[in-house]
């Protein structure tokens, strides 16, 4: 093996040490862990090893499984190594001596003996070796190196200063005169790591070791010593002592102890000693004249074995430099000295980077101080370096690294190495990447051989299998939901062993860098209906509620049977006493803490289980199921929550309204589960409403105009959106509702004289349904009307049309009532996609009567004769009609009939109007013109008004005359059989026309006076009788006047006029 | 009320018989009623007329020459005398040619119960009365034509003969207007009716009003 390896795998090894020393050294019987060489048969080979010194070795079997030493740690192989026993080498009386020569003249040096002032001269023992010459860093004076236990040997202390040094040995002569002194303790260390001390060499010594040039020197060691260094494992050595002189030895051992080597003698004899008494404080030289060690003591059974201290730990304590090496220029390892133990293994490795951890990293952390440069890409891949999002950062003081990918076992191999450098100095710490993965154990588990994972009916205090005391009385019947989180860990070969590793806390957690806690958070809906209740109620614990720390009971380590799980468990239940039906959800979620050294941080992905548990109990009679026994109850993570049954909610599928109409929509919502149902209405068609609320039932909008379809959804809700078993079915069908908004008017027809009815014009684009023509039927309703007229060309009347962008609709049928059902429905519909619109007429009687008058002002058609005071004549009658398509024909219907007639009015000649008193009434005449006009005869005075009173009674007759169904009826019966044919292009106008042209329509009113002068005759047959109608219309305007003739006549003192004025 | 063949069957044979016409040249109508349904409450006030019938006889071919011809029956079938205003003063006739255009007689004197006067009214007709016989085989009652009131003897048949020879000379589709120019009844085909409303005269206000059918007839 190159030295370059040997030093490339001691560094590695060496910084494993503290850990498996950590691991492993807390074994009963285990005195020390070092790392060296493996030894076969009592040979030491130049392989690696982690060496177990114990002071008796055992076989396997009568090691505890968890105490025995694995072969191997950290891939490196392991030995035992047994009763091993340190000795101090101060020289005992049985001791030899290779030199006791005295150097003090021709310079001391190392190798050579030494002893102190407390030995009489000719004392055997206490002798040692001055291992070498140096300097004290504080004053460069120049001083020895050996062990304090030579130093002060026989002292008081160990470390005591000020002790007289001599060589070969301090002694007085006889005179009392010193002999042999070097110099002065002047400082003494001894611990369980350092035995070591210096001699301030005395000035004369001092001038002796200058002019010999034996600073530098050891005594039998070829050439001067070049300074200091570390020592590498294997390597072989060499040193100069008192007792044995020159021996040469390997590194078996780099760190035996925290600052000790183990050297071991090659050459020579078998058991010849690497070292003896009188050997203690010789310094161990490498082949390159470097001292790496202070020899301090040996293995008290095999002296081939020595133990020897690293030289950087005794310069550095004692402040020295060696051959002009400053300790500080001594690399590592030195020796292998622990530097304390730190965690080995940091979580990491989820998919979520949020649940890996950090890991804070400081340059003190690594013996290093301020700002050094960081490298992470060593070792097992996927370690970031948080800050810069590499894996290698310059000039920072502390990073945090964050590990994704979790290691595949805890070989070094696989660890993530992070490393610090100064310049000089590079630090590494090995972690190994663990990750726990998350598993809800269900029914089929057996985690617990007395559990049946089940959730089951469970009675009272029988109930022990999760390890809970159930409320209630024994007996009593609960409900139980149990179910644990079993986390595996990986690696899996990450030892759990109380040697070290991982801690675990479980109960109150510490606190402390390093620990894992178990945490689950619940929450719970749970749902009952007590017997005789209406409803079903809730309890919906929203919110997760977070549990505190994991209880001893809850959480459990790892034992034998899964060394790498933990796991908890979890209960929840409720009384089913008078319960008609109930059931439970229980959700927990279960996760790992890690504390930081800050504070706890999820490392663990929610494992997220829940039970359900239905019952249907006291409601239908059925007995709890059995202890133990599978109910209807299942567990897993991907069933639904609670059971629940959808409602159901149904809408009149139609409905019709009018413009402007209060439109009540009304549901009818049930559900199985007799939950309270929230219905909410949408619009999902036709121009926007205002819908009096969008939830509740029922609600209601005032119907738009425009004849729109409007469209209406309703859906009920149970209230279990988040609850329920199945996802959505909280949720109701979908029930729709249509309203049309349909135009819905009165009108008057009726008439089967189609042009009296009302008419209506309707065109496409008042339906709505789409541009063009379309095609019409008017007789769905109730009532059919008749299509008389498209796109303005008149058609023979008929119920249907097709292809008509317009229509005219003649309301020939009367609505039996004013009910939708008895309307007439004017229904169009698109024939491009069958759509359909309509609107609905109701129609009324039209009231109809052929419109009659009498009107004076005709031209007489006869002259009045010589003897004629008035005459009164119907002189014709006129008429006004309309038309209307009567199959291939226009057909007549008498709208007007007029009777026009003459009157004729006069004063006949020779008599003279009588204009009364102040007229020309006078005296001589008023007696004549009061006789001529009660006459009513003249023949010389009369007046015109009364002639015209005797016309106007005969004129009052003409109307009833005209009315009588002898006159109008006939008319009627004439002009409406009058037809013409229906001619292309002809409408009603034109038909009149043609109708009014007829010769019949001639004779008709023709007739028509006829029978109204006949009429008439028979009417005024009685008005000229004397007294009759036309005397007393005469005298009612005469005999006004005779009065006041009379009056004014005896006014003035006139003469009687018997006997009207006597 | 009777009809005119129940009439024509007890007298008009006999008058046709003693006047020498053959029957078959005769077209025959009864004067009914006019829509006596619509007219209930005469029903009850008729009795005095109830036995008054009427009806018409004309010539299918009537003679050239001398206009158109026609009798006019009235029977008395009550075993009373009736007086009634007289039905010439109230017989309306309506003629229309050949394509339905109605004709005009000439302008004659109104009907006497219209004319206010104290002197006996001028009275002329549109038509000529020819002659007034009755089934008592009285001599020509043509003297009575002009009287205001008839007596109908009891069980007693009158034929009024009429004789219509102008017409107002007046454009046929100006059929409003009144001329007094005439013109002769020119040869064709002609449609006649009669119009006659029968009252009594005793202030009643009893009355019938009867028409007949059209009747065509001739004149070559």
């Amino acid at each position: 093996m190159k030295r370059s390896q040997i030093i490339r795998e001691q560094k590695l090894y060496l910084s494993y040490l503290p850990h498996v020393r950590e691991m492993y050294g807390k074994i009963p019987g285990v005195v020390l862990i070092g790392l060296g060489a493996k030894e076969k048969a009592g040979k030491s080979l130049n392989k690696w090893a982690f060496r177990f010194y114990v002071n008796k070795k055992l076989s396997l079997q009568e090691i505890p499984e968890e105490q025995q030493i694995p072969g191997r740690i950290f891939g490196v192989q392991t030995d035992v190594v047994a009763g091993f026993e340190k000795e101090s080498l101060i020289c005992s009386a049985t001791n030899f001596a290779v030199n006791d020569e005295g150097y003090r003249d021709e310079g001391i040096r190392g190798g050579v003996s030494i002893r102190n002032e407390f030995f009489d001269n000719d004392h055997p023992s206490g002798y040692g070796t001055l291992g070498i010459l140096g300097r004290r860093k504080s004053d460069n004076a120049l001083i020895g190196l050996t062990c304090s236990h030579v130093a002060n040997a026989a002292a008081d202390s160990v470390t005591a200063v000020n002790a007289k040094i001599g060589q070969p040995k301090y002694w007085i002569s006889c005179c009392c005169c010193p002999r042999g002194y070097i110099g002065d303790i002047r400082k003494a260390t001894s611990n369980s790591d350092l035995d070591c001390a210096i001699i301030e060499i005395h000035d004369d010594i001092r001038e002796k070791v200058t002019s010999n040039s034996t600073e530098n020197r050891i005594e039998g060691i070829i050439g001067n010593i070049g300074g200091a260094d570390a020592v590498v494992c294997f390597e072989t050595l060499q040193k100069y002592g008192r007792a044995t002189g020159l021996t040469t030895g390997k590194v078996t051992d780099v760190a035996f102890g925290t600052n000790q080597m183990l050297i071991e003698r090659t050459g020579g004899n078998p058991g010849d000693p690497f070292a003896c008494h009188g050997d203690s404080g010789a310094v161990i030289v490498n082949s390159g004249n470097k001292v790496v060690g202070l020899l301090v003591a040996g293995q008290r059974s095999n002296l081939a074995r020595a133990i020897v201290t690293h030289i950087k730990p005794v310069m550095v304590e004692l402040g020295i430099t060696i051959a002009g090496t400053d300790a500080a220029t001594i690399g590592d390892p030195v020796g292998g000295g622990a530097i304390g133990c730190e965690l080995f293994a940091w979580p990491g490795g989820q998919a979520d980077p949020a649940l890996n951890p950090a890991e804070i990293f400081a340059s003190t952390d690594f013996g290093l101080a301020g700002s050094v440069n960081w490298d992470v890409s060593g070792g097992a891949p996927g370690a970031v370096i948080v800050e810069t999002g590499t894996q290698t950062a310059n000039g920072m003081p502390a990073i945090s690294v964050r590990y994704g990918t979790v290691s595949p076992s805890k070989s070094p191999n696989h660890a993530v190495w992070v490393k610090a450098s100064d310049g000089t100095k590079d630090v590494t710490k090995f972690r190994t990447v663990f990750m726990f993965v998350g598993r809800t154990v269900n029914t089929s588990s057996l985690v617990e051989s007395s559990n049946t994972k089940r959730f089951a009916a469970t009675g009272g205090t029988g109930n022990t299998q999760a390890g809970v005391s159930l409320p209630g009385t024994d007996g009593a019947t609960w409900f139980l939901a149990k179910a644990e989180t079993v986390y595996d860990i990986g690696p899996q070969d990450i030892d759990w062993s109380g040697s070290g590793g991982i801690s675990f806390e479980t109960g109150t957690p510490a606190g402390i860098k390093g620990n894992i806690v178990a945490r689950r958070e619940t929450r719970f809906t749970r749902g009952e209906q007590q017997n005789g209740a209406p409803n079903r109620t809730h309890t919906d614990q929203v919110d997760w509620i977070s549990a505190g720390g994991s209880t001893d009971d809850e959480f459990q380590g790892p034992d034998n049977a899964a060394p790498s799980e933990i796991f908890r468990l979890a209960n929840e239940g409720f009384d089913p006493s008078n319960l008609l039906q109930g059931y439970l959800r229980a959700e927990f979620r279960d996760f790992l803490e890690f504390h930081n050294g800050t504070g706890w941080t999820r490392i663990t992905p929610f494992a997220e289980w829940f039970a359900n548990l239905t019952g249907d109990l006291s409601g239908t009679g059925n007995p709890p199921p059995a202890v133990g026994a599978v109910n209807n109850i299942d567990v897993g993570v991907n069933a639904e929550k609670i059971p629940n049954q959808s409602p159901v909610i149904t809408l009149t599928d139609f409905q019709e309204v009018k413009p402007g109409e209060n439109v009540t929509l009304n549901a009818t919502p049930t559900d199985p589960d007799n939950d309270v149902l929230t219905v909410r209405w949408a619009q999902t068609a036709g121009p926007a409403v205002a819908l009096s609320s969008s939830t509740g039932n029922p609600v209601s909008f005032t119907a738009p105009a425009n004849d729109p379809q409007l469209k209406f959804t309703a859906t009920a809700d149970d209230g279990t959106g988040v609850l329920s078993r199945t996802q959505g079915n909280h949720l109701s069908n979908v029930a729709e509702t249509i309203v049309n908004v349909i135009e819905w008017l009165d009108r008057q027809g009726g008439n089967t004289r189609l042009c009296i009815n009302n008419e209506e014009l309707f065109n496409a684009a008042s339906f709505g349904i789409g541009p063009g023509p379309l095609n019409w039927d008017v007789t769905t309703g109730g009532t059919a009307a008749v299509i008389v007229e498209a796109d303005g060309v008149s058609t023979a009347p008929s119920g249907t049309f097709n292809g008509a962008t317009t229509i005219l609709v003649n309301y020939n049928n009367v609505s039996a009532d004013a009910t939708r059902a008895n309307s007439v429905k004017i229904e169009a519909t698109s024939p491009g996609d069958g759509k359909k619109w309509y609107k609905r007429r109701t129609v009324t009687a039209i009231a109809f009567a052929v419109t009659t008058a009498s009107v004076p002002g005709a031209v007489p058609s006869n002259a009045m004769g010589a003897t004629v005071w008035g005459l009164t004549f119907p002189e014709n009658v006129t008429a006004t009609i309309c038309a209307y398509r009567n199959g291939l024909n226009w057909q007549a219907a008498l709208l007007t009939a007029t009777g026009n007639f003459s009157l004729q009015a006069r004063l006949l000649a020779g008599v003279t109007e009588v204009t009364g008193p102040g007229g020309n009434t006078l005296i001589t005449n008023y007696c004549p013109q009061m006789n001529n006009l009660n006459s009513l005869n003249g023949p010389t005075w009369y007046m015109i008004s009364a002639v015209t009173a005797h016309e106007n009674v005969h004129a009052t007759r003409f109307l009833p005359a005209l009315n009588d169904p002898t006159v109008i009826g006939v008319l009627r019966t004439a002009i409406d059989g009058l037809t013409v044919p229906h001619a292309a292009g002809m409408n009603q106008a034109l038909a009149i026309a043609a109708l009014t042209a007829l010769p019949a329509f001639a004779a008709a009113l023709t007739a028509a006076q006829a029978n109204w002068l006949a009429r008439i005759l028979i009417l005024v047959a009685g008005d000229h009788a004397a007294g009759g109608p036309t005397d007393t219309a005469e005298h009612g305007i005469v005999d006004p006047m005779v009065t006041a003739i009379c009056a004014h006549s005896r006014a003035n003192g006139w003469a009687a006029c018997p006997p009207l004025c006597p | 009320m009777g009809g005119l063949s129940a009439a024509l069957s007890i007298n008009l044979p006999e008058y046709i018989n003693k006047h020498k016409m053959k029957q078959e040249e005769y077209i025959t109508g009864e004067l009914k009623e006019i829509d006596s349904s619509l007219t209930p409450s005469r029903k009850s006030l008729g009795d005095a007329l109830a036995g008054v019938k009427l009806s018409v006889k004309v010539l299918k071919k009537q003679q050239p020459g001398k206009g158109i011809s026609l009798i006019v029956v009235v029977e008395n079938t009550s075993p009373k005398n009736t007086k009634l205003a007289n039905p010439m003063d109230s017989l309306q006739i309506i003629i229309l040619d050949e394509e339905g255009w109605p004709l005009k007689l000439p302008v004659g004197r109104p009907p006497r119960v219209l004319i206010n006067t104290k002197d006996p009214a001028e009275f002329k007709r549109s038509f000529e009365i020819v002659s007034i016989k009755n089934s008592l085989d009285e001599p020509d009652l043509i003297n009575l034509a002009d009287d205001e009131q008839f007596i109908l003897k009891a069980k007693t048949t009158y034929y009024f003969e009429i004789r219509i020879s102008h017409f107002q000379n007046i454009n046929k589709e100006n059929y409003r207007a009144v001329s007094r120019s005439v013109k002769k009844i020119s040869k064709g085909i002609y449609k006649i009716k009669l119009t006659l409303p029968i009252y009594l005269t005793d202030g009643s206000n009893v009355f019938r009003m009867c028409e007949s059918e059209f009747v065509n007839i001739e004149i070559k």
